[in-house]
């Protein structure tokens, strides 16, 4: 099944809210802590506390990359995920999300320790590895809701 | 003997007399004339003295005036300066001016200059900083400037802020305001309740609840 943030435009401006924002020029990040939300697009993400790394090149500066930490939720029009820590790689257009990730798409609900979202294909998979860890054992658990055929 | 001929008295030729004999004659013209002035010269003399005593005492002399101190237009404030520029130095000795279009100190006591249409600009190490403001108010003891209005801060990173008042220590180079603030940096828009941070924008804070829009990549923030 395809995310609803397939061809996300990762480019878009990002809505940031949170009760803190600390911007470091100098380490060229934005730290925001307490109740984090960001937007873009049909994305939102939930979070404790998140960290957005930007790059200056062309002196305005350009998203890199996201992480999120605590309580990070994922919300979309096609389905919610949760996990301890998510990672949105703005450049590669990747989401992943690490730590007891629980998926719920369209009343399917999938367990694993990291979910890996492509936002080109929107497609996501699943898999039981921790988080940046190599191979520990771990079983991906999943509930899948058939569509009743009328 | 001879007689002398008495140019005057001789009564005989009266007809022999010249103009000048007869006018000399008593109760002549000459005779007449001086007795006239026998009068008139004191007359006059007593009349210019006169004039001299009492003129100044009858007419009232609309040029003198008495000078009083309360019916002079007194300056209210002490110090009043146009196009004005204050040089100054931190404690840490850099050197900072401020430019403003006016500027005005109510009084000696009070060491407080009231500024319009300010710039103040710092030397920093990497380059100098200026700060833009509308109106404000510079307390020249603790060197601290306090500023009303939308705030420019040039400097290496260069952002703008727009709050109520907004206070910049030019000695520890913070720049801070307690009133809702809104303002833009390179990468985007914000808004929050409170914000403090350095004048060149490597770390600033916001709090109280903030929120940032991040420009996007192609766009500006705006877009």
């Amino acid at each position: 099944q395809v995310s609803a943030l397939k061809g996300l435009d990762s480019s878009a401006p990002v809505d940031v809210d949170a009760a803190r924002i600390e911007v470091q020029d100098a380490a060229n990040q934005a730290v925001f802590s307490g109740d984090v939300v960001i937007r873009q697009g049909q994305l939102t993400l939930y979070a404790d506390n998140v960290k957005i790394l930007y790059t200056r090149k062309t002196g305005d500066p350009e998203m890199q990359r996201l992480d999120a930490r605590g309580n990070v939720r994922l919300i979309s029009p096609s389905e919610r995920a949760t996990a301890n820590n998510g990672i949105y790689d703005v450049a590669g257009r990747i989401i992943t999300m690490t730590g007891n990730v629980t998926l719920d798409r369209g009343g399917s609900m999938l367990k694993g320790q990291r979910l890996v979202l492509n936002l080109d294909t929107g497609l996501s998979s699943f898999d039981s590895r921790g988080p940046g860890t190599t191979g520990t054992p771990g079983r991906v658990t999943g509930r899948f809701v058939v569509p009743q055929r009328k | 003997m001879a007689t002398a001929s008495l140019p005057y008295g001789a009564a005989d030729g009266a007809h022999a007399l010249t103009a000048r004999q007869r006018a000399a004659r008593p109760g002549g013209a000459h005779d007449t004339r001086v007795r006239l002035l026998k009068w008139l010269l004191p007359v006059l003399a007593f009349a210019v003295l006169a004039a001299i005593v009492i003129v100044p005492m009858t007419k009232v002399s609309e040029f003198s005036f008495l000078l009083a101190k309360d019916k002079v237009g007194v300056a209210a404030e002490r110090l009043r300066i146009d196009n004005a520029v204050y040089r100054g130095e931190t404690e840490k000795g850099e050197a900072f001016t401020i430019s403003a279009q006016g500027a005005v100190q109510r009084s000696s006591a009070v060491a407080i200059v009231e500024l319009t249409g300010l710039k103040a600009k710092l030397a920093m190490a990497d380059g100098p900083a200026t700060v833009t403001a509308p109106a404000g108010r510079y307390f020249i003891e603790n060197d601290r400037l306090q500023v009303t209005g939308p705030v420019r801060l040039d400097s290496t990173a260069g952002y703008t802020l727009d709050s109520d008042t907004v206070d910049i220590d030019l000695n520890t180079r913070r720049v801070s305001t307690e009133t809702p603030v809104t303002g833009t940096l390179p990468i985007g828009n914000f808004s929050a309740a409170r914000m403090s941070g350095d004048i060149q924008g490597r770390t600033l804070v916001m709090d109280g609840g903030a929120h940032l829009r991040i420009r996007g990549r192609t766009g500006r923030a705006g877009r």
